[in-house]
């Protein structure tokens, strides 16, 4: 398990991390969703050692990451993809890394084959695309087959395709049992894939929820119109449910369902025009929850 | 063991730093065997501090030994490595533990074609002749050069690790060595006894009044490799990797 604990950090006067804590289950695909500067990265790196906390702590199995005694063969990460020597090959690069940490350099070949990477892996990777940047970091974060796996925007250069391949990759780690924590601030690469998410924002703990919960908590209500919304409004009232706003024919309905906005109407012999669950994605649930008006 | 692997792996992956670095030390070294080698054969007899002159040529090794332990440092902060090289070994004193033996394996690469290229052509050159002659003091020069080569490498190695930066190593060393050494003792003449670049000269057997004998010198760069080593550690241990 990941385990953040009242983490911050400064940057001398900029709060990049304030006070943040969550838990990270075993065995599922967490995202780590925020907007860009929500210290998502310092807080990756801040797990992986890279940077010291001002405060808190950040745990992996309960130690720090220092402290695991294998860390790569524990925690594989995929953090910047231009973390290359240019003048060395992406086998190189892999072999260089395989012989850091202990893994045999047959290996490099396994993982080559995981992230398609075999036909260029002799090229310099200074002439690699972003996209097989972002493979040979996923290549290398493979080597120490780890259980768990922080990974860092890896979708950032990808084309639709490799996001796709990207998304299966994940898809297939996930069930072998590992543990993925993967950032975020383009929603549509990961909603299909993650199992809950964790939402930040300027550097502070916005959310922990499983995506469905979370699109629940920000549905959108029920549209409905009626050429008789006043009558419909007072039918509402008196079952109890609220009516958020209307306008005209339209009524905007929350914390209620279609049938039973439906059943209210027919019961009392009011005509409908619309009757329309408004549909929310984890798009919509993450916007909303990060946008200025929420605080957040 | 396997970090040193790493590190070694590194530099011989990415092999053009060094190849550069080979080539710019031979063509320096091959100038002055030329320029060495004809000045003394224009004479009727050789002179007798030639065989001297042959032995301690590769000493200009020293410079690229001194880049070449900054550049195993700093090349890493360059292009991002860095994260890489922790991630795999979080406890970052053994990596700079690692690059020190990297650097110490690369001085020794650096040195070796420096001393034999020079012995080589002048054994061709003026080898037969009976006023040329490489004798037990030579080869401790030769020696002493290995052990200066290291011990400069390893500076190199410390200062770029507590810098990162290259150009900012480079100006700091050659600064320290060409103008604030010398300002320092002309201003505190006592305090040439413990100056780098005398030290340097003690363990490297140069000749010279105010040289630092070869114990008192090893003294002098075992403390700065302390203190520097010390630095170099306690920097990049504190240092966030963003």
């Amino acid at each position: 398990m990941i385990e953040v604990d009242n983490l911050t950090k400064r940057f001398r006067k900029t709060v990049a991390v304030d006070d943040l804590s969550f838990k990270v289950r075993d065995g599922a695909i967490t995202g780590f969703l925020g907007p860009n500067g929500a210290g998502k990265t310092t807080t990756l790196r801040i797990i992986l050692g890279l940077v010291r906390p001002t405060a808190g702590r950040a745990t992996v199995k309960g130690r720090l990451y220092r402290e695991l005694e294998e860390p790569p063969r524990e925690v594989g990460a995929v953090l910047e993809a231009s973390d290359f020597h240019p003048g060395r090959s992406g086998r190189n690069h892999l072999r260089v890394l395989a012989a850091a940490t202990g893994v045999p350099s047959s290996r490099v070949e396994e993982v080559l084959r995981v992230v398609d990477l075999e036909e260029a892996a002799g090229r310099r990777a200074g002439g690699y695309s972003l996209g097989m940047r972002q493979r040979l970091s996923i290549a290398g974060a493979l080597l120490g087959d780890p259980r768990v796996l922080v990974l860092d925007e890896p979708a950032n250069g990808l084309d639709p395709q490799g996001i796709r391949w990207l998304r299966e990759l994940l898809r297939s780690l996930a069930a072998e049992g590992r543990t993925i924590f993967i950032s975020s601030h383009v929603l549509a690469e990961v909603e299909q894939i993650v199992d809950e998410v964790v939402i930040i924002h300027r550097g502070k703990f916005v959310v922990q929820a499983s995506t469905a919960e979370l699109v629940a908590r920000v549905a959108g209500g029920i549209r409905v119109r009626s050429p008789q919304a006043d009558q419909l409004r007072a039918a509402l009232d008196e079952a109890g449910v609220r009516v958020a706003s209307s306008d005209g024919e339209l009524l905007t309905v929350a914390e209620a369902t279609t049938a039973q906005v439906g059943e209210i109407a027919a019961a009392k012999g009011i005509v409908l025009h619309e009757l329309v669950a408004e549909s929310s994605s984890l798009e919509e649930a993450f916007l909303d929850l990060t946008s200025p008006e929420s605080g957040g | 063991m396997r970090l040193l692997g790493a590190e070694l792996l590194k530099i011989w992956t990415a092999p053009r730093t060094l190849l550069g670095i080979v080539l710019a030390e031979l063509a320096i070294v091959l100038l002055g065997t030329i320029t060495t080698l004809h000045s003394a054969t224009n004479e009727p007899v050789l002179p007798s501090s030639l065989s001297r002159d042959i032995a301690t040529i590769g000493q200009v090794a020293l410079l690229f030994t001194t880049l070449m332990g900054a550049l195993i440092a700093t090349t890493e902060y360059r292009h991002g490595t860095i994260t890489l090289t922790f991630l795999a070994a979080p406890v970052r004193e053994k990596v700079i533990a690692a690059k020190a033996g990297a650097a110490l394996v690369a001085s020794g690469l650096l040195v070796l074609p420096a001393v034999l290229l020079p012995v080589v052509i002048a054994g061709i050159w003026v080898g037969g002749r009976d006023d040329y002659r490489l004798g037990g003091d030579e080869y401790e020069l030769i020696a002493r050069t290995f052990l200066g080569a290291a011990l400069v490498a390893m500076i190199g190695l410390f200062v770029g690790a507590s810098l990162k930066r290259q150009l900012g190593v480079v100006i700091l060393v050659l600064g320290w060595l060409l103008f604030l050494e010398p300002a320092l003792e002309a201003l505190v003449p006592e305090t040439q006894d413990y100056l780098v670049g005398r030290a340097i000269g003690g363990v490297l057997g140069s000749t010279g009044d105010d040289i630092p004998s070869f114990g008192h010198a090893c003294a002098v760069l075992a403390a700065y490799l302390g203190v520097l080593g010390a630095l170099a550690v306690v920097l990049t241990r504190r240092r966030d990797i963003t």
